[in-house]
């Protein structure tokens, strides 16, 4: 599992969704950022691996549920990043996106949700 | 014997480099600092709205600023505060190795949090007499 946690905290881990072909596609867009933006993303998720919360709006919101899944986004400008909580204080992160609107289309939710699934299908936790 | 926990992706970016460090520094302060806002805003029930009005600016512009954008100055926090009924406060942690950090606790009532694996955040005592300085520390507690 050494290339599934993106972040450990006290509260617990921010991890990286593997889809059913094995690949994590969400850190896959993440080791293609630039540093500047690296850093943005990795003081999000070590902040909520530590405190397992996000007050900031602007920052962390509840998206709207999708395939009977509460689906979340971490956001760090144009960047975002789709996931949802896990057994044992764990946040897994299945997909990201660059985008200019602030509302998700059906598509990068349904992306998402679809990684998760298989993620869990895979029988892990 | 204790098994020693993979490196996260978090880890590896900071020991990446210094220049990398520094960028993660300065965005956990950006982050320190719209969240100690924002946990302010969601228990007084405070809207970005309200404090758009209380601020004389447009909710855009809240946004931006809860966001971290670049105008986000000292003087701007200190606005916000204010519209807050706030005042902001700033904490300079040490960082320095785990063995020291526990001499100095033990001898001088030092608090510390314990930060992964590898370094300890000293948070600053109420003023021990004799110390100014990390360095000073180091001399007492040998």
């Amino acid at each position: 599992m050494a290339d599934t946690v993106a972040a450990r905290g006290r509260w617990g881990t921010v991890e990286w969704a593997v889809d059913a072909r094995g690949r994590t596609p969400a850190r896959e867009f993440y080791e293609g950022l630039q540093p500047d933006d690296r850093a943005k993303v990795d003081a999000l998720f070590g902040r909520f691996a530590e405190t397992g919360k996000i007050h900031n709006t602007e920052k962390f919101k509840k998206l709207r549920a999708v395939r009977g899944r509460d689906l979340y986004e971490f956001k760090c400008f144009q960047l975002r990043f789709i996931g949802a909580f896990a057994p044992g204080f764990r946040f897994l992160v299945a997909h990201a996106v660059r985008k200019k609107k602030d509302e998700h289309s059906q598509a990068d939710l349904e992306c998402g949700a679809r990684v998760l699934n298989e993620h869990h299908s895979r029988g892990m936790p | 014997m204790t098994t020693r926990q993979p490196i996260t992706d978090f880890e590896q970016f900071v020991n990446s480099s210094e220049e990398n460090r520094r960028l993660l520094r300065q965005e956990e302060l950006i982050l320190e600092i719209t969240e100690s806002i924002s946990a302010v805003m969601e228990a007084e029930r405070i809207t970005q709205a309200e404090l758009a009005r209380r601020l004389g600016k447009s909710k855009g512009r809240v946004s931006q600023l809860l966001a971290g954008d670049r105008n986000l100055t000292l003087r701007t926090i200190s606005d916000v505060c204010d519209a807050l009924g706030c005042r902001p406060g700033f904490q300079v942690k040490y960082e320095i190795p785990m063995q020291h950090n526990i001499r100095l606790g033990g001898a001088l009532g030092f608090q510390w949090t314990e930060l992964g694996t590898r370094r300890l955040v000293v948070h600053e005592p109420e003023r021990v007499k004799g110390i100014s300085s990390p360095s000073d520390e180091l001399r007492i507690a040998a």
